[in-house]
This record gives structure tokens, C-alpha cells and sequence, in this order.
């Protein structure tokens, strides 16, 4: 087995939280919040890695480490064979050239000012490439299905979908190894998100290029990623093989998220695992297993013990004392 | 008084004016709310929701104008009432739940006083006020309502904001409740209890609701009735079942198949409809759906479909329909 390209072991991320003076005011209180509580997981070359939660489960957070653009607190990120942990902006500059971020918001992250040319142009002005890149601004057009006039429109006289592709663009221009990409449908209509979606697949294929998708959206990474891993409170309850994990969730938060997504049928039955109240904060984190205060299934023990990682033969592992 | 729909929509159109000229928002649309119903709009980006339901309101922009058409709620036309009127209705027996539940609460009042404050119109004391606005927050569920009403917006989540908002949407026990994509700010696992919440208020109150909304799955499990929309025109409408089980419209057809969520297989690639929403200031002629449609015949680039009966209560807005059943 080829080493991974990307490497992510036991990283935490903590952000402090409240100055001096509520410490003086709320002595009990913690001084920092675990975002990130040690999540382990490796993505190899030309493979789509999922990364599901929903708000606050710190899936951001994870993203934003690896990319450099916040610090972990403890734990190793290793990429391409290097260790990038801790690295220094000016000593992530290279790595980031083969590790391209999308962001959320696909009109938002690009300038209104800028036409699109300008905007395909500025990864290469940032790498140091000057003169002429209209080859360049053509080549990715067509990369991701554009026509060559679009290079003189300006982000507002884009669709939705057509700002998504300039992102996809961008994030393409220094031909990166890696893309993550943050929530790439969030916005979008039925109708078009088939369409970024298809452009995501199409290129991992065609550059073998490897992709972190981070979604809160199931029916999308069904599609699309080999592998997804599930987070709760900054910590995965269960990884494995899409296909396997939608077959067969063995944690009862994925099978709540599951159960979730509505069924456009109005003849389904839905058979729905509810769980109770919402997302706890990372203040006052639940004793034992984490899920425990709103888990349908929780028994005396899960209030007591943290559930051990457990794992199945075809190497989904999950945390649960009562498996499904 | 207590008999016919709550909200019958006539041959509706609206414009507004544009700097390119006037853009036809809404053309020709018809739709009907039973009283107690459930009916949900779907569409997507730009086919018209929101104007639709600012012109039920009231509410359209400077530059909105009602081009024809009837707005009957309860029987009365809506359009061209004066603007005292048209405030007495809404909040009395027109109320709105709106999308982002971050921004529709007043973040320097409490929530009990907006809640005190919505109720001017009625007579009492304060403090019968307070105890209303309590035991509609423990309608919507909220524990420990008393001690709430003396928080701010911020000190909840959004979905305890949804909630709230939702609480005083139905504070003056409305007719026609509007919910503007209520859940698409809120999580998986929380929309899927505010679902509930609101089919269970539904039943409770017993007022209709029009739930507008893009995401198919919540409009088969929540709704009756579905309306269709599509660049400015209801393309199809009828029973949450024959919309569903049998669209006659090949951009309902193409909406449905779209829906990750409908398909089971990991497909390789996914289905997706090739090309934009047309510009509704230079219209297309023909069907507005036709530079689209992937079984589009000659006339239909040519000649305006009717709204035509397929059946019972299914209304499609094609050429190709034909009553009896769904089209090619």
C-alpha cells in the first residue's frame, strides 16, 4: 500500500474562550473549547474523502487545520510525505499551492471588482508568475465547462452555479493535489448542484486529483466520496466506506442523520430515529458518551463510560456501546 | 363565510420595472388553499416564490406592480385594498414565518416584549399578554416558557429562534400561515423535529398554511397539495400524490429526477437540466420551459401552452400533456 497523501492524526484544535475578567466573574468556567478533540484519518491519492456534521461539529475547524489557517493544538498533519503541523504562513506558501481550498460561499469568495480573467489570473500573480496568462485563464475556463466570454463578466453576472465553477477554477489554477472544499453545493438548485458535482468527479478522474468535501448534506456525499466520516462535537463517531455506512450505520447519530433526509415520496413510511433537544456546547461537554443526552438508544452506561473505538472487519470504525 | 377555500388565486400577474424595461415576474397564476390546508410551493431560484408571496402580503417593492388578476382571501380581493386595510389583515389573519430566524427577531428587546408588543391590537392587561405570549412558546415546545420571555434572541439557537418565531406567527391564531423555506437555515436533525412541530400546530390550530420550499423531500412528507413553479408561471400543480407519482410536466419530471435524495443507486453521473432560467424581460416565445425541455416538439417553441386539466385537480402547463395521464 502507497503512502497517503494527506495524513491527519490525533489533531486537536482548541480556541480560548472569555478574557481575565470572566474568569474572575465565572471561576468554574472553562478557559478554552476543544473544536477539534482528536480526529484521525488519511486520504490517499485520486480519492474522495467526506467530511459530514452539522453546525458546530467542527468540521470547518479540521478543514482550516489542514489548510494551515488555524494551528492545532496538539497532533500531526502530514502531507505528501511532509510534516506540515504548526508550519509558519510564509512556510505554508508552497504547500498551499498543492493543497487549493474552495470556500462556502461560492459568489462571496470572489471579488466584485474583479473579472473573472483577473480572478483565475491572481493564483498564479500570488505564486510569483508574471506576464501573460490569458493561455492560462483560457485553459481553465475550459477545464470547467466555460465559455471563453466569461472571462470579461464580472461575479454578479454570474449564476450560482457559474460562480461555483469559477471557484472550481481557481482552486484548480496551480494544479493542486489536493482540494478541499467547503460545503461546494451549499445554495445551489436541484438542478445545478448535479452539475458541480459531476465537474468534482470528472476532474478527480481526469487529474487524479484527491478531494475533502465538507458537507451537512448526506444525499450528496452518497454520490460522490469513496470514503466519509461522521463528526459530533469535533470528534468522529463513525468512519468507513460510503456505500457501507449508508447500508448500514452502525452509530445511532449517523442513523439519525440518515433517517433525516426526507424522502421525496409521499408514500414512504417514514421510520425516523429522532434525537432529542440540540448540539450541546462545547463548554459543557456530556460525560461518557457524548451523544448519550439525546441518543434514542442510551442506557445507564453510556452517561458513565466514553465508548471505545470499535471497528469491523471491512475497517469501519465507530464509538458506540450499543451498536446498531 | 365559512365555506370555499381561504386563498384563491386568479390569473395573477406582476411586474416590475427595470432599468431594461418591465420584467414579467408572474404571468397567469392560478392556485387554491383549502381552508385547514397544507400547500406547498416548490421551484427554484428566480421562478417567482417570493414575489408571489409578497403579493399575498401586500408587500410588493416600489417598482412591483399587480399587471391583473385576483388575490380572493376569505372572498375578499386582496388587490388594490388601501394600505390601513391591508395591515389589519396581516398579523390578524395573515402571518408569515420567514427563512433566516437569525435576523427576524429584534436583538435589543426581549422576547417577551416583542411578543407583548405583537398583541397590541388586543385588549388586556400586560401581564395577560405575558402569559399568551408563555403558552404559545409551550405550544411550540419551548420548556421552561416564563423563564425565556426575559431573554434575548441571541441567547438561543437558531432552531429555539425558529421556534419563537414560529410561536408568534400563530399568536393571533392566523387563516393562512406563510412559511418562507422555514427549515434551510436549521440543521438535518433539527428541521426534521420543526417538521413535526409544524404538522402538529397545523392540526392543532386548524389554519391553512402555504409552506414554500425547494427541497421536494419536506413538501411529500408535510404537504397535500403542490403547486409548480418555473420562471414566473405555475408549470403544475395537484395532489402531493399525483405530483410525485405522476408528473405531467417535463420540468417536474426533470426537478424530481434530479433530487439526490431519490436516487438510491451511487450514480455515476448525475442527472442534472442543461441550460438557465430564461430572462423574463425578453421573454422566450412559445412554452417558457421549451429551450430547456428535452422533449420539446416544434410548436412548442412557437405557441404558449394552456393550463390544462390532466386530471381531476392536476393541472399541467404543457403542450404535451395530455388528460389522463402524464405526458412523454
Amino acid at each position: 500500500m502507497t503512502a497517503p497523501l494527506l495524513a491527519v492524526d490525533d489533531v486537536h484544535v482548541r480556541f480560548a474562550v472569555g478574557g481575565w475578567l470572566q474568569a474572575l466573574v465565572q471561576p468554574g468556567r472553562p478557559r478554552s473549547i476543544e473544536a477539534v478533540a482528536g480526529v484521525s484519518f488519511a486520504i490517499a491519492r485520486a480519492e474522495i474523502f467526506a467530511l459530514i456534521g452539522e453546525s458546530g461539529s467542527g468540521k470547518s475547524t479540521l478543514a482550516r487545520a489542514v489548510n494551515g489557517l488555524v494551528k492545532p493544538s496538539a497532533g500531526r498533519i502530514t502531507f505528501a510525505g511532509r510534516d506540515i503541523t504548526g508550519r509558519s504562513d510564509a512556510a505554508m506558501r508552497p504547500v498551499r499551492q498543492a493543497m487549493a481550498m474552495m470556500f462556502q460561499d461560492p459568489v462571496g469568495s470572489l471579488s466584485p471588482r474583479l473579472k473573472v480573467r483577473s480572478l483565475l489570473a491572481e493564483p498564479f500573480r500570488i505564486a510569483g508568475r508574471t506576464g501573460r496568462l490569458e493561455d492560462e485563464v483560457q485553459r481553465l475556463l475550459a477545464l470547467v465547462g466555460l465559455p471563453v466570454e466569461f472571462a470579461d463578466r464580472y461575479p454578479h453576472q454570474l449564476s450560482g452555479g457559474q460562480a461555483r465553477r469559477v471557484g472550481v477554477a481557481r482552486a484548480l489554477a496551480l494544479e493542486p493535489q489536493l482540494v478541499i472544499a467547503d460545503e461546494p453545493t451549499a445554495g445551489l438548485d436541484v438542478s445545478v448542484q448535479g452539475e458541480v458535482l459531476n465537474l468534482l468527479r470528472d476532474l478527480q478522474q481526469r487529474l487524479g486529483i484527491s478531494i475533502l468535501i465538507i458537507t451537512h448534506n448526506l444525499s450528496v456525499v452518497r454520490h460522490i466520496a469513496e470514503r466519509m466520516a461522521i463528526m459530533y462535537l469535533g470528534r468522529f463517531v463513525e468512519v468507513g466506506e460510503t456505500e457501507a455506512v449508508f447500508a448500514n450505520p452502525r452509530h445511532p447519530y449517523t442513523l439519525s442523520l440518515l433517517s433525516a433526509t426526507p424522502e421525496p415520496d409521499p408514500d414512504a413510511v417514514a421510520d425516523r430515529i429522532e434525537l432529542a433537544g440540540e448540539i450541546p456546547s462545547l463548554l459543557r461537554r456530556p460525560k461518557g458518551c457524548e451523544l448519550h443526552t439525546r441518543c434514542p438508544f442510551a442506557q445507564d452506561r453510556c452517561a458513565r463510560e466514553v465508548p471505545p473505538v470499535m471497528a469491523d472487519p471491512d475497517g469501519r470504525r465507530f464509538t458506540c456501546h450499543y451498536p446498531r | 363565510m365559512a365555506s370555499g377555500p381561504i386563498l384563491e388565486i386568479d390569473g395573477l400577474s406582476v411586474g416590475y420595472a427595470t432599468m431594461r424595461g418591465p420584467m414579467r415576474a408572474l404571468r397567469d397564476v392560478s392556485m387554491t388553499v383549502p381552508r385547514g390546508g397544507m400547500v406547498g410551493i416548490v421551484g427554484e431560484s428566480g421562478c417567482g416564490k417570493s414575489t408571489l408571496m409578497n403579493a399575498i402580503l401586500g408587500l410588493m417593492p416600489a417598482n412591483g406592480r399587480i399587471a391583473g388578476g385576483r388575490i380572493l382571501f376569505d372572498g375578499r380581493d386582496l388587490v388594490g385594498l388601501d394600505a390601513a386595510t391591508m395591515r389589519r389583515l396581516r398579523g390578524d389573519r395573515l402571518s408569515v414565518v420567514f427563512q433566516d430566524p437569525m435576523t427576524a427577531l429584534n436583538p435589543v428587546h426581549t422576547i417577551g416584549a416583542q411578543m407583548v408588543d405583537i398583541q397590541y391590537r388586543l385588549t388586556g392587561s400586560r401581564a395577560a399578554k405575558r402569559a399568551r405570549a408563555a403558552a404559545m412558546l409551550a405550544k411550540v415546545r419551548m420548556p421552561d416558557p416564563r423563564h425565556h420571555l426575559d431573554q434575548y434572541a441571541h441567547e438561543f439557537s437558531g432552531g429555539m429562534r425558529q421556534r419563537i418565531c414560529i410561536a408568534m406567527a400563530l399568536m393571533a391564531e392566523p387563516d393562512l400561515l406563510i412559511c418562507d423555506e422555514p427549515t434551510t437555515a436549521l440543521d438535518a436533525t433539527l428541521e426534521v423535529q420543526m417538521l413535526d412541530l409544524l404538522r402538529d400546530l397545523q392540526r392543532e390550530i386548524g389554519c391553512a398554511v402555504i409552506f414554500i420550499s425547494h427541497h421536494l423531500g419536506l413538501i411529500a412528507e408535510l404537504c397535500a397539495q403542490v403547486v409548480v413553479m418555473y420562471a414566473g408561471q405555475v408549470v403544475e400543480r395537484g395532489s402531493v400524490r399525483d405530483i410525485f407519482h405522476r408528473p405531467a410536466h417535463p420540468y417536474t419530471r426533470r426537478l424530481l429526477d434530479c433530487d439526490p435524495a431519490r436516487i438510491r443507486e451511487r450514480a455515476e453521473v448525475l442527472p442534472t437540466i442543461p441550460g438557465d432560467v430564461p430572462d423574463l424581460v425578453e421573454l422566450p416565445p412559445g412554452c417558457i420551459f421549451s429551450p430547456r425541455c428535452p422533449v420539446a416538439e416544434g410548436r412548442c417553441h412557437t405557441t404558449v401552452p394552456p393550463d390544462v386539466a390532466v386530471a381531476d385537480g392536476h393541472h399541467a402547463r404543457c403542450l404535451l400533456a395530455r388528460p389522463g395521464e402524464g405526458a412523454a
